[in-house]
């Protein structure tokens, strides 16, 4: 073997290794950065210019309590801005127009795991006996399921999950019906343990009370989503937002 | 120079993939421990699903030649237990949708028909010829069962079967593609559960429930402009603004409706009001606004008051409020029908009212529509006193005595006396049957924060 040669091969395998490292390394950094995202992906910091699901939270919020006045469209414009530093200004939030998890707080949602709106009752003359448990377990799965829904929607998956638990072919009691296992996306993918807003909380109360909008339903599906042809089977009784309901 | 920086590399790289390696290896090991612990769990679902139900095919067998009322309500109790046990196993197995129902449903009948049963037996009543014929057909159908899942378990037993492989199969949506050995196995046995006749008794999972006609609805069909103009009648307004309904969708279900959407014109505070009208007779079946709702600033007396004045408006006469529940800022109150002074508990109605300003925004009156009609209710054959002393002695400061009608099973209602009463802390409702004097219903009221409950 020539030195010509020698150093040809060496110089391959320097390129090799050169290569090797950076792809590792880059490896390493999309892990770690997957991993610190799945961790931030609970309510983000968000300003002027973010956009999604989360903008839309904040605007409904905002124009519930007669801050925001503009579209709900999950587009954090000025007018968000401006709405977000009234709001701040009125809760004694410094008025930066972000919304950190001091605003989130404020506006009744935690940044973290927890729901603010849920503070767990020592047993006063009830002794433990309460149905705050079930119902804000129901509104979990309600929020997992349909947070982007109307609120009649929201209603109508409490009530087939409801309708469930009354039905022969389902298991006979909530946690049952919610656990079963491929019986609901949100909670098998763990989604549904997403800060439950008011909302759903009164979504799942109104449902535990009877309402229920679908008709009877014990199936829901969203038809722009993939689902499986069996599905189509069931007896149709009508669509609420963007789920089809039927039994 | 250039000796040192290919030693830097090489170093690097080295250090990187062996950091990964290492990583990869926890997560694998990981991922492994979660899945063992995952299937042990699902295992241990299925072996004791197999057990219940060979105990049910042990115990339908015996309810056979069961003669004895004793013996017979011991047997049907277990029977009960044995199959919601087994039900409850069955929903921990990670099967795709609606594979299992029919064996589910087979489950929950036979529950709750042992169910039935033993409670008509207590009564002294045994069972008749048909329900001994019934009671064989359930015995061969739970052999079946018996006999598929131990075909199973072997499969199981033998590795041949892992039950965890269900949950990725499932979502890989590979079930289309190829038969699956899990699969295969219990859609097997939940065909050969097909076969089984539509069961009618008198529990709340019979069968002939499913198609039972709401009794209070009459009169003839309405069109979409009709349901249109007796929704907008019907929705409690804020101040004078305008509402308009803009869409009409129909409703298939038990009780067919249209369903109306209506805004507050302009929209504001996401004022959006969804009523249902039943087609026929135009009944408003229920009604949600999804306002937001402000600060508390009404009473839960005053918003009881507009919940009252909302029903009477409405056409609804002789209401008697219930109880209340309170969610945050909206409270739900129950009014329950009378009749001559009767309160008939199955004909009950809701009313919620958000407790900023007091506004109606729920209404929910399916179970009122379901079971309302002009009863015939014959005199009490004890009077007051005499079903007081049928009260335990135990029970202190007693009060009401008033005459309800109380659903016992989905088919029976019946007349008794409504009496409060409490033992130290706890306060209690008992119902005494107002024509013989048994005690029928017993519930305990518990004062919540979130407002009455009574379990």
């Amino acid at each position: 073997m020539g030195n010509g040669e020698k150093r040809q091969l060496n110089g391959w395998y320097r390129r090799c290794y050169t290569y090797l490292a950076i792809l590792c390394g880059a490896a390493a950094l999309l892990a770690i950065f997957w991993q610190g995202h799945m961790a931030l992906a609970q309510n983000a910091v968000l300003y002027w210019g973010s956009s999604g699901p989360e903008v839309k939270k904040v605007q409904a919020r905002l124009n519930g309590w007669g801050y925001y006045h503009g579209p709900i469209d999950g587009y954090y414009s000025g007018k968000t801005q401006e709405a977000v530093k009234d709001f701040q200004r009125n809760n004694g939030i410094n008025p930066d127009g972000v919304v950190g998890s001091g605003t989130w707080l404020a506006l009744g949602y935690s940044s973290g795991g927890q729901s603010a709106s849920y503070v767990p009752q020592d047993g006063g003359s009830s002794r433990g006996i309460t149905n705050r448990d079930s119902s804000y377990l129901l509104a979990r799965v309600i929020e997992g399921e349909a947070a982007d829904e109307p609120y009649v929607g929201k209603v109508a998956v409490g009530a087939v999950i409801l309708n469930r638990t009354q039905s022969a072919s389902f298991p006979g009691s909530l946690a049952g019906v919610i656990y079963q296992a491929h019986a609901f996306e949100s909670v098998s993918n763990g989604h549904y343990t997403r800060p439950v807003t008011e909302e759903a909380l009164r979504a799942a109360q109104e449902a535990m009370s009877g309402w229920d909008p679908t008709g009877g339903a014990l199936y829901f599906w969203n038809p722009s989503k993939s689902v499986s042809p069996w599905i189509w089977s069931r007896n149709i009784t009508g669509q609420i937002g963007r789920h089809v309901f039927g039994y | 120079m250039k000796d040192k920086k290919w030693m830097l590399s090489l170093t690097l790289g080295l250090v990187l993939v062996a950091a990964l390696g290492f990583w990869g290896y926890r997560q694998a090991d990981a991922r492994r421990t979660m899945e063992a612990a995952l299937n042990n769990k699902y295992q241990r679902a299925f072996y004791d699903l197999t057990t219940h139900v060979q105990n049910m095919e042990v115990l339908l067998s015996k309810t056979l030649v069961g003669q004895e009322t004793r013996q017979d309500t011991f047997l049907l109790m277990n029977l009960w237990q044995e199959a919601d046990a087994a039900q409850k196993e069955l929903g921990q197995i990670p099967v795709p949708d609606g594979l299992m129902t029919r064996t589910m449903k087979y489950l929950t009948q036979v529950g709750d028909y042992a169910n039935t049963l033993a409670k008509q037996t207590i009564d002294g009543k045994p069972k008749t010829d048909e329900q001994w014929r019934t009671l064989r057909y359930l015995y061969s159908q739970s052999s079946g069962l018996n006999e598929e899942l131990h075909n199973i378990e072997s499969h199981v037993a033998d590795g041949r079967l892992t039950l965890s492989e269900l949950t990725t199969q499932t979502r890989k949506g590979l079930r289309k593609e190829g038969p699956q050995l899990a699969n295969n196995n219990l859609q097997t046995l939940d065909k050969k559960m097909q076969q089984f006749p539509t069961l009618i008794y008198d529990g709340p999972f019979s069968d002939h429930l499913a198609d039972k006609k709401p009794l209070g609805i009459t009169g003839d069909s309405i069109n979409a402009d009709q349901a249109r103009s007796k929704a907008l009648g019907f929705i409690d307004r804020r101040g004078n603004k305008d509402y308009v309904a803009n869409v009409v969708h129909t409703q298939k279900g038990r009780t067919p409706s249209y369903q109306v959407d209506i805004t507050s014109c302009p929209v504001r505070e996401n004022e959006r009001i969804t009523a249902a009208i039943s087609r026929q007779g135009g009944n408003v079946l229920w009604m949600l606004n999804s306002r937001a709702i402000g600060d508390k600033k009404v009473s839960l007396e005053s918003a009881g008051d507009r919940a009252a004045k909302f029903l009477a408006g409405k056409g609804f006469k002789n209401m008697q409020s219930t109880y209340h529940e309170v969610q945050d800022r909206l409270a739900i109150y129950n009014f329950a029908a009378t009749q001559g002074g009767v309160v008939l508990y199955p004909d009950l109605v809701k009313v919620s009212v958000a407790l900023d300003t007091g506004q109606v925004v729920g209404f929910e009156a399916s179970n009122y529509w379901d079971s309302h009609r002009d009863r015939k209710i014959s005199a009490p054959r004890l009077t007051l006193a005499q079903a007081r002393k049928k009260l335990s002695p135990h029970l202190e400061g007693v009060s009401g005595g008033r005459l309800a009608l109380i659903p016992l099973s989905p088919d029976t209602e019946t007349l008794t006396y409504e009496f409060k009463g409490n033992l130290g802390k706890d306060v209690f409702l008992v119902y005494i049957n107002a024509d013989n004097g048994r005690e029928e219903r017993l519930l305990r009221v518990v004062d919540t924060e979130e407002g009455v409950l009574t379990v």
